[in-house]
């Protein structure tokens, strides 16, 4: 018997729920693929594993990394080996409800639900990821509230307004956690003359990055390639380098939240300043984050209690409750 | 054999009417069904059956 399936298509990680059981896989979104053959070598945290360390004939890729699908062949092998990693096949035939970056165009998208019916889904839907958010955020967006969902993810940023069981103003931009990283390669390339890998730049981040003055302001050894002399060599980074580095993009990411706040209508933005924004996806965990946020925009931010679950959770109840949310997926409206 | 079309004709007419009758209808219950489904009470099934998953089996297991 078939179970129906909800997925979280990140662009920093996938996740899968399944109708009746909860979540079954959580993993890097990342491929990777011999350039020769063109067959498919791993995926998930196998192949996440390979980013920045294969020989020339392996490319380990993450497909939706900037919030657009880049390869169109990639995306859909993956999304089809998702499928039959958690039991799909032609003679199952589940329906399925996916979650994409609200930034993807109508043939992305298309693109996905393809992929999906191919790889022997009866249906595929989309739906919106703010909203898959807040559902899983449990945030009241059944009652005539305002509700403003912020997701931080890898590749993408997307803030909410959601009343009524609808999306009221929705803002989405192409940054997020993944730019984070590279702003602190960057930065270390040129202040300090050595290349750092994109994993090593996560790490970074997530030892000792900070979007405010923290109480803990200890330092990271960092390991790269000297530029120079192309010899390895270790630097020192503090809490307060990463700052500087890490701030334009910040910045950017903080503007779309406040262009989502003046789309809201008068009505509802007098509801955030007594209920607050709610935090959610991986990008959201940057220490001190919440508080400049805050800072910014006057409007208190809550963090949501599963960052980096509650859109798949959204999305898991939209399987359960299929019939009833129907008109909630894209596509659905004319 | 006129009695064949204008029973055709009624018979068009009232399904016509029928189906305005129920769209204005399933328009409210749709929407009624829609809220409901997003209630906080309808949205605790998920978290329970993602507990109960955590507690039993292994993520990254598909119960198979
Ligand atoms: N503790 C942390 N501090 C800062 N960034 C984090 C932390 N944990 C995860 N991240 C970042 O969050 C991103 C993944 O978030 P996620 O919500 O899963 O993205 P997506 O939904 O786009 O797949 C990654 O870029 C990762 O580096
Ligand atoms: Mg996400």
């Amino acid at each position: 018997m078939a179970r129906d399936l909800a997925i979280d298509l990140g662009t920093a990680n996938t996740l899968v729920y399944m109708k009746g059981r909860g979540i079954v896989l959580n993993e890097p979104s990342v491929i990777a693929v011999n350039r020769q053959t063109g067959e498919v070598l791993a995926t998930g945290r196998e192949a996440w594993q390979m980013i920045g360390r294969t020989p020339g004939y392996i490319v380990a890729v993450r497909p939706l990394r900037g919030g657009a699908i880049t390869d169109f062949e990639i995306t859909e092998r993956m999304i089809r080996l998702l499928l039959q990693r958690v039991g799909v096949s032609r003679f199952t035939r589940p329906k399925v409800v996916i979650c994409v970056p609200s930034a993807i165009t109508e043939v992305e998208r298309r693109a996905v639900t393809d992929a999906a019916r191919r790889a022997g889904a009866a249906d595929a839907q989309l739906i919106e990821q703010p909203m898959a958010a807040a559902i899983g955020a449990d945030l009241p967006i059944d009652e005539p509230i305002g509700n403003m969902v912020i997701d931080i993810g890898g590749g993408t940023s997307e803030s909410a307004v959601i009343s009524l069981g609808g999306i009221v103003a929705l803002e989405a931009v192409r940054v997020g956690s993944f730019d984070i990283d590279a702003s602190i390669q960057a930065y270390v390339r040129r202040e300090h003359g050595i290349a750092i890998g994109e994993r090593t730049a996560e790490e970074v981040k997530v030892a000792i990055g900070s979007a405010a003055e923290t109480e803990d302001e200890s330092q990271a050894e960092v390991r790269g390639r000297d530029l120079m002399t192309g010899l390895p060599r270790t630097v020192v980074l503090t809490p307060e380098e990463v700052r500087v580095a890490i701030d334009d993009t910040l910045s950017s990411i903080i503007d779309s939240i406040k262009r989502c706040l003046a789309k809201a209508p008068p009505e509802l933005a007098q509801d955030f300043l007594v209920r607050g924004m709610y935090l959610v996806g991986g990008g959201g965990l940057l220490r001190g984050l919440p508080q400049r946020i805050e800072k910014e925009t006057n409007v208190p931010v809550r963090m949501s209690n599963m960052p980096l679950e509650a859109v798949v959770m959204g999305a898991g109840h939209c399987i359960e409750h299929y019939d009833a949310l129907k008109t909630m997926f894209m596509g659905a409206r004319r | 054999m006129t009695w064949v079309y204008v029973l055709i004709a009624v018979v068009l007419v009232v399904s016509v009417w029928l189906m305005r009758g129920r769209r204005v209808e399933s328009g409210m219950t749709s929407y009624r069904k829609h809220i409901d489904a997003l209630s906080s009470e309808s949205r605790r099934g998920v978290r329970e059956v993602n507990d109960r998953q955590r507690n039993g089996r292994r993520p990254n297991d598909t119960g198979k």
